[in-house]
């Protein structure tokens, strides 16, 4: 292999972690080398950085490899690039990176040289690719999607926008999601040199007391969906007396439609292991678990590709970077199940057990996994500490409301033009997400719903749509926030046909311990089996509802209890809907069994 | 088939805490866990043969009965289901012969299964296969005609390496 | 004893061990609680959810599983923790077999207990009769009306060795009257005498039309 930034530059360079670490090590690979002067050193280390822009001999394709753009065929346009280049004989670096988010586009490449702008194309097809990167390199970037800025070089550059002039571009605050798209997942060099691990290097300078301090004043609120406030959970972990603690990231996301935390690992694995050992230094812990989701196959190989080099570069493992801090990370692929999102039922399957949440009190913070004191935290969250340590909180808190700071990523899916994964400051209102990010539903389509926060969010009418996406503003609308969904419904859809699918998932995916989830999902289910198929009377409406509030004040976790807001908020705004079902016998949209000639009921 | 266990599960060690890791071992290796491997697993991890095949059928990696050399997985998220994938599972199924109630084809090439998520819901609906390789190949925007295309492929595969005629 | 803990329970202040659960704690305030883990050998951790109380912020917790705190105030017969129960006692009785004429447990069931507690429909007077199985006034051929009505009388009549008229009506569930009935075959009487009998007290009950109509099926 060739040099690459995180190695010495000379001999002269002693920091080389694992044998000599040193706090300096990451500043020094970036801006060095700082351990000693010497001019040819900085030129090289300036001269990699340049390279990493575009490539060894000023010519760079990057072609977007993540499972949405996978999905469309994007292995086959990288096969595709790898051809060209053998065949032309050019001398180009093909490289992959991440996703931007803007699924739309997908697959993508990006295409730079030297003293032309980056350009972004859009929806490529294989055969296309030759054509594509022949043209871009004789200075022609009329046919592509977006450029990344002007040089006033190349042809037909201004029919092109730049990614900033692009509404759904520029209305976003991308801080997580920066290196999203940007840099090659797979690469901490390329981390490295976008700034990362400058936060853990500010974490260990500061302190722990002081980062809880900052993360306060950030007022960074968990991205997992409860919305509780990070510091408290570090600080009570921190004043723990254990001489085992743990961290945990949650990235299993088992949420149907939630796709943000898998493109943020699949794009940026380095930023959640920053923000870990960002936790497990100020927490006092020094094991960490990622629990990744059963169906993240790319993004577990990509943070286990990420920890070995973080390991490899002193990052991971004993004496971090001369802070006599040692933390390390193991990568858990969760077995399939969706209470294993829970945070203390994903204890149960790291100890080898069923995934059944467990009793709380004593809560994670005090006994967690194997029985000592645990942070639990979405990815999302680990990597806002990141950003927030490596920023400052200062900038961080102007962003996002009053009570929460900062960004969220948002996936959005359904009816729109845009579908993909935005990160907006928290607080957005829904309607700037749907219409102005995703560009609003299709022609001719009028959106009847917004399902907001997945399963055990809820759904929101067309006419609330200006609520602001906050921990606490959608909750006084009956919805939650959960881990960032926004699905669009146009009116096409059966809002009660809707609610049916998502009490079927629950049914099937109840861990069975507590009696009001793991029966009353099933009447529940049978109810709106009942309503659906026109067997029901009024009375089935109020059975529901009482059944709902019973799941939501007794069941054991949070996912139980959650399980009839998508029914108990469809009631609540689509009553009319659920009364024509059961009085006229009818479906007003026409699409669900009811409207069918056989029907089919089953118990 | 038992014999061979000790060797693929040495390094579970004897841990009751590598529960899963053992059974996840299994079903790659011999495509479903049977009660056979559920005994030599409990046997080694000195766990109870009733807490093996409890976890074994409470997570949806695992199977308890053998599955076809290609798994396809139909999405029913939510973002999927008003795409339209439910059409798509009817399709498969009736393509392949699956009648309702079973997952596996006849002939023993093909698996089909509903999962919750795939977490491509940009490009719903979306279906994937498992390949015999451990490989993964996702098809998103899926629809009849690209499945069948996928089908005819898959099966072509599945000639040239001589599982079907 | 040092450090035990007040808790309020009801009003009624107790001094616990601080290692104690709530159920501990209501226990010794003699505030009458039915719960899974009295019977014992089938407690599961907090997965019944028959034993939640209501906490001062409005919160529902299971007693079996809450920790004792300082001046911790519980109420636990608030119109939330009823309702919560009631629902899910149901929720739990509508995939239990019910055959109490011919379950181990008869006279003494927990299940039982909190049903007639809490004025569910569902359980019939057997579950109440101290009479076992041999000694049942079924199997002596005497036709008692217990396995079709509804419990709650604690089976005065059969257990002073008078047959259950079913004076208090019928249990409108139809699953347990597909068994009864199923019962009363097995036995040997006359369905149709059955029905007789039942038409002295439930002749206006709608739900007689209902066990007409299972009875022609069984």
């Amino acid at each position: 292999m060739s040099w690459t930034l995180m190695d010495k530059c000379c001999p002269k360079c002693w920091h080389n972690p694992p044998s000599n670490p040193c706090p300096k090590y990451i500043e020094c690979r970036v801006k060095g080398p700082l351990c000693h002067d010497s001019s040819e050193c900085r030129e090289l280390r300036a001269r990699r950085l340049n390279e990493l822009m575009f490539g060894r001999h000023g010519i760079k394709v990057r072609v977007a490899l993540a499972s949405c753009t996978l999905a469309v065929g994007a292995a086959d346009v990288y096969d595709a690039v790898q051809e060209f280049v053998r065949e032309s004989g050019l001398a180009v670096d093909v490289d992959i990176v991440g996703c931007h988010g803007l699924d739309f586009i997908d697959p993508w490449i990006e295409v730079v040289k030297k003293g032309l702008p980056p350009a972004i194309y859009a929806n490529v097809n294989p055969e296309e690719v030759s054509n594509i990167v022949s043209r871009y390199l004789s200075g022609d970037v009329s046919k592509a999607f977006a450029i990344k800025y002007r040089t006033g070089a190349a042809e037909g550059e201004f029919l092109v926008p730049t990614l900033n002039e692009l509404e759904f571009w520029r209305k976003q605050v991308r801080l997580v999601g920066r290196n999203c798209g940007i840099i090659n997942p797979e690469s901490i060099e390329e981390y490295v040199a976008r700034g990362g691990y400058l936060g853990l290097v500010r974490a260990i300078k500061k302190g722990p007391d002081e980062v809880i301090e900052e993360i306060k004043l950030a007022k960074l609120r968990g991205r997992g969906g409860a919305g509780f406030p990070t510091w408290i959970k570090w600080k009570t972990v921190k004043d723990q007396v254990s001489d085992v603690k743990y961290v945990v990231a949650n990235a299993e996301e088992g949420d149907p439609s939630a796709f943000s935390n898998r493109l943020l690992i699949e794009s940026d694995p380095h930023i959640v292991i920053e923000g870990m050992i960002i936790a497990g230094y100020v927490t006092g812990a020094n094991k960490g678990y990622v629990f990744v989701g059963a169906e993240f196959d790319l993004a577990a190989e990509r943070l286990k590709k990420a920890v070995e080099e973080a390991r490899k570069y002193g990052l991971l493992g004993d004496n971090v970077l001369g802070s006599g801090f040692s933390f390390d990370v193991e990568v858990f692929q969760d077995a399939g199940r969706y209470t294993s999102g829970e945070e203390t039922a994903l204890f149960e399957e790291i100890e080898g057990k069923r995934s059944s949440p467990r009793v709380r009190p004593p809560y994670p913070v005090s006994r967690g996994l194997w029985g000592k004191p645990t942070v639990v935290n979405n990815v999302e969250t680990l990597a806002h500490a990141a950003v927030i340590m490596r920023e400052g909180w200062d900038r961080y808190s102007t962003i996002g409301t009053e009570k929460s700071g900062g960004t969220k990523m948002v996936s959005v899916s359904g009816s729109v033009r845009r579908p993909g994964v935005y990160e907006v400051p928290v607080g957005t209102s829904v309607k700037t997400i749907i219409d102005g990010l995703a560009g609003g539903p299709p022609e001719g389509v009028k959106l009847k719903a917004i399902e907001v926060g997945g399963p055990a969010g809820g759904f929101l009418p067309a006419s609330e749509m200006n609520v602001p996406l906050d921990y606490d503003e959608l909750p006084k609308l009956g919805v939650a926030m959960g881990s960032g969904i926004l699905i669009a419904i146009d009116e096409h859809n059966c809002i009660v046909d809707l609610a049916r699918q998502f009490m079927a998932f629950f049914v099937s995916e109840s861990c069975g311990k507590c009696v009001p989830c793991r029966v009353g999902t099933r009447e529940m289910l049978e109810i709106l089996n009942k309503i659906c198929c026109g067997k029901s009377s009024q009375e089935d409406l109020e059975l529901l509802q009482e059944l709902g509030e019973t799941l939501k004040n007794a069941s054991l976790c949070a996912l139980g209890s959650g399980a009839p807001i998508p029914v108990l908020s469809t009631i609540r705004y689509f009553r009319e809907e659920y009364l024509a079902h059961i009085i006229e016998k009818r479906c007003p949209t026409g699409t669900c069994p009811i409207s069918r000639e056989v029907v089919k009921y089953e118990r | 088939m038992t014999a061979a266990e000790p060797k693929h599960l040495k390094k579970e060690g004897t841990k009751p805490k590598n529960l899963i890791q053992a059974l996840k071992t299994i079903q790659q290796v011999e495509g479903h866990v049977s009660p056979e491997s559920a005994r030599a697993i409990a046997q080694q991890l000195r766990v109870p043969y009733s807490e093996v095949f409890s976890v074994a059928t409470f997570y949806h990696l695992f199977s308890t009965e053998p599955l076809g050399k290609y798994r396809i997985y139909v999405c029913t998220g939510i973002t999927c289901y008003i795409k339209g994938n439910m059409e798509n599972l009817k399709y498969l199924k009736s393509v392949l012969g699956i009648k309702d109630g079973h997952h596996t084809s006849s002939d023993g090439l093909f698996t089909v299964k509903e999962v919750s998520c795939l977490s491509c819901c940009s490009h719903a609906p979306v279906v994937t296969v498992h390949m015999p390789d451990g490989t993964k190949r996702i098809v998103g925007r899926a629809n009849p005609e690209v499945l069948q295309k996928m089908i005819s492929e898959l099966r072509h595969l599945a000639r040239k390496k001589g599982w079907v005629k | 004893m040092r450090g035990n803990v007040r808790v309020r329970v009801d009003g009624t202040e107790v001094e616990v061990d601080p290692k104690s659960v709530l159920l501990d704690a209501i226990k010794k305030a003699g505030v009458p609680m039915h719960s899974f883990c009295q019977a014992g050998e089938i407690y599961r951790g907090a997965s019944c959810r028959l034993c939640l109380v209501e906490l001062p912020n409005g919160k529902l917790v299971p007693a079996c599983a809450f920790p004792v705190s300082d001046d911790l105030e519980v109420r636990t017969r608030t119109a939330k923790t009823l309702r919560a129960r009631r629902s899910t006692l149901e929720l739990l009785l509508a995939y239990h077999r019910i055959e109490c004429w011919a379950c181990m447990r008869k006279g003494d069931c927990v299940l039982v207990k909190m049903a007639t507690d809490l004025r569910l429909n569902g359980i019939p007077v057997c579950a109440e009769c101290p009479l076992h199985p041999e000694e049942c006034l079924l199997s002596k051929g005497i036709l008692c009306l217990g396995p079709l009505t509804l419990a709650g009388c604690d089976a005065e009549c059969p257990a002073t060795g008078g047959r259950c008229w079913g004076c208090r009506g019928p249990v409108t569930r139809e699953d347990i009257v597909v068994r009864a009935l199923k019962r009363y075959m097995e036995l040997g009487f006359n369905i149709g005498e059955v029905i007789e009998t039942a038409e002295i007290f439930w002749s206006a009950h709608p739900f007689l039309e209902k066990i007409k109509f299972v009875a022609r099926g069984v």
